[in-house]
């Protein structure tokens, strides 16, 4: 986040449909798309322990937080694209991760 | 040179002969100096460089894996590939690199020793595995970090003996020139393991020492049957092994033949051959040697050894899994069969006098509803994708199946209110191992769909026999009139009533027992995957009108 930018802050929740949960191709896909934004992304687990944080971008720091099936997580950007990468994260998750894994 | 004989435990079955090939990895530096900051920059360069030609090995095991085993064994290479991006492993060995000036083979020793604990501390035990994907790929990095890995050239009936094989390690060597592989660390799950399995090359783990280095090139024999690898083999040893080798060989070929013939006897009697598994990989073995189905599929595997109950979607994928793989022929799904002798997480039972009397079986399922709501609704779901049907344990009485029963058609209106695809009317069945249930056949038979007989617990119980008590291991017959008498009943009434029944037991596939079986009136018998081929054999030189006679001899 370089100076000058709009510092801009974005969260959502939402609930993981996809029965794999956010592993195996779905955090793939779910670290790819978070990855292509500049923004600070963190993930919490709501339904497992709402203090831990973890790095979107980082597939080991998301597979940490155990998110299955009907979990509810919390996504929290912060940057310049902070809008975009919630609404492009919470799309995937909503779609149960049937898009291109780009 | 007298031979050498080095043991281990078998991984992947089989034998192989051929020479010995020493794979060794740099050791790993335990010393932790500090680089001089002038060193910092050629060190991250270094580094980024064994990071690129990491990326290249993952990316043509990966090719070269989704080529000769499949996709579901390729996909652990995406997995490694990720890592490579992930900025809590190689953004935090950068960091420790530029910030703690630590050389590169030491940061990726301290941040992978880290998030390889960190991942020891889950509670998913799917998740506990993965520190060794982790602890892969590290490992890539420091080999990469030494020199560029190509792949090594074989020589044709290679026996590769390492310290440690990886995943990536089996998936770059020339699996064409392999008869063999042996290591002397790696857990019987480690993904090497599964890839050897997968592409049939004999294996061993935990070798008890590796071979001097001056036995490379030296002839050898891997027995992974027997957990042995010999050095220099005498020539007895080794017209042994050929032998074996032969006669596996021919057996393979018997399978192949064998496996879309259905089992006739001469006289043109079918007989229903099916395969009792008790995990998911076990099903793609019952398809390649010939299942016409799965007479029995126990869950118990799913239950038993873990710290919290399966949930609802777990169990799911696994019922999925196996219909797929049986794909459309008929698969029997017993339901939970434990009792207070084996510990169950979130089940507590009383200390039991006698625990196969006790609450044991649909007992225990009907004391606990909720676990057993949990596995009927993921059956119901699964149902959906094949012809799945469930069985119940330890039935004693009609009053057990009419609870269980009314259980199911609770959970299939749940289903059905909450809009899930599921199969309501999916077949209903029982096990018959009490005596009891044998004996009222005629009365239970209008309640169900279908019965088989598990003749493990049916002669325990008829002869008063604990079968794993030594000292009664002459009574324990399981050929006795008494349970002869009881199965002729079961076939009977099931004919009578137009009800499918079968053996599901040891004796169903207990080749000098199967005459007897047909004889007494079976058309349908579970057993073990590998037996299948044996037993189409066998039944194909049988006459039925011999063994009905010969049956009939022995109840009378």
């Amino acid at each position: 986040m370089s100076e000058g930018k709009s510092q801009r802050i974005a969260k959502a929740r939402v609930r993981i449909g996809h029965p794999a949960g956010l592993h195996a191709r779905p955090a793939a896909l779910f670290v790819q798309t978070a990855a292509s934004f500049e923004s600070t992304i963190q993930i919490t687990n709501l339904t497992r322990d709402s203090e831990r944080q973890a790095d979107a971008k980082s597939i080991i720091s998301l597979m940490t937080l155990g998110v299955e099936h009907d979990h509810e997580i919390e996504i929290d950007a912060e940057g310049s694209d902070a809008d975009a990468a919630v609404e492009a994260l919470r799309s995937l998750v909503e779609g149960d991760f049937n898009g291109e894994g780009g | 040179m007298t031979a050498q004989i080095i043991t281990g435990t078998s991984a992947s079955e089989g034998i192989g002969i051929g020479q010995i090939v020493i794979y060794r990895k740099p050791k790993r530096s335990a010393k932790q100096s500090t680089l001089d900051p002038d060193e910092v920059k050629a060190e991250q360069r270094r580094f980024q460089e064994a990071v690129e030609r990491t990326r290249e090995q993952i990316a043509r095991a990966r090719a070269a894996t989704l080529e000769r085993a499949g996709p579901d064994e390729a996909a652990i290479f995406d997995a490694h590939a990720l890592f490579l991006d992930d900025p809590s492993f190689i953004g935090e060995i950068e960091r420790q690199i530029e910030e703690q000036r630590l050389p590169a083979g030491a940061a990726i020793e301290s941040v992978s020793t880290t998030i390889e604990a960190t991942f020891a501390e889950l509670e998913d035990p799917y998740l506990r595995a993965r520190a060794a994907d982790v602890r892969d790929v590290a490992d890539q990095l420091l080999l990469s970090l030494e020199r560029d890995q190509t792949q090594v050239e074989l020589a044709d009936n290679s026996i590769i003996v390492a310290d440690e094989l990886l995943a990536s390690d089996t998936a770059l060597l020339d699996i064409s020139k392999i008869v063999g592989l042996a290591s002397s660390s790696g857990s019987l799950t480690s993904h090497a393991v599964i890839l050897a399995r997968a592409l049939g090359i004999p294996m061993l783990t935990g070798l008890e020492r590796l071979p001097d280095e001056e036995l490379a090139g030296q002839s050898a024999i891997i027995d992974a049957n027997d957990g042995t690898l010999i050095i220099n083999p005498e020539p007895n040893q080794l017209a042994s092994a050929q032998e074996q080798l032969d006669a596996r060989r021919l057996q393979q070929q018997q399978i192949d033949e064998l496996r879309d013939v259905m089992a006739t006897t001469r006289d043109g009697q079918r007989i229903r051959l099916t395969a009792n598994i008790g995990s998911v990989a076990e099903a793609e073995l019952a398809r390649d040697h010939g299942a016409e189905g799965i007479g029995l599929f126990r869950t118990e595997f799913l239950f038993l050894d873990r710290p919290e109950l399966p949930s609802e979607d777990e169990q799911y994928e696994a019922y999925r899994r196996v219909a797929e793989i049986m794909d459309g022929k008929p698969v029997i799904i017993r339901t939970l069969d434990a009792g207070g002798d084996k510990p169950l997480a979130g089940v507590t039972l009383e200390d039991e006098r006698n625990p196969f009397l006790g609450v044991r079986g649909i007992r225990l399922t009907l004391a606990y509803p909720d676990l057993f709501r949990t596995q009927l609704r993921a059956l119901l779901r699964a149902a959906g994708a094949g012809d799945i049907w469930i069985m119940l344990p330890m039935v004693a009485t009609v009053d057990d199946v009419r609870a269980a029963r009314q259980i199911v058609d609770e959970v299939a209106r749940e289903l059905q209110d909450a809009g899930l695809d599921h199969r309501g009317d999916i077949p209903i069945g029982i096990m018959i191992e009490v005596p009891s249930a044998a004996i009222a056949i005629d009365r239970l038979l209008p309640e169900v769909d279908f019965v088989s007989i598990g003749t493990n617990d049916l002669v325990q119980y008829t002869l008063a026999v604990d079968r794993t008590n030594a000292a009664l291991a002459g009574q324990y017959a399981e050929l006795d009139v008494a349970v002869l008498r009881l199965i002729q009943t079961v076939m009977t009434a099931a004919a009578e009533a137009g009800k499918h029944a079968a053996i599901c037991g040891e004796l169903a596939g207990d080749l000098t027992a199967i005459p007897t079986l047909i004889g007494l009136g079976t058309r349908d018998l579970s057993m073990v995957p590998a037996r299948v081929v044996h037993a189409k054999q066998l039944i194909n030189d049988l006459k039925f009108t011999e063994v009905r006679a010969q049956a009939e001899s022995r109840i009378t």
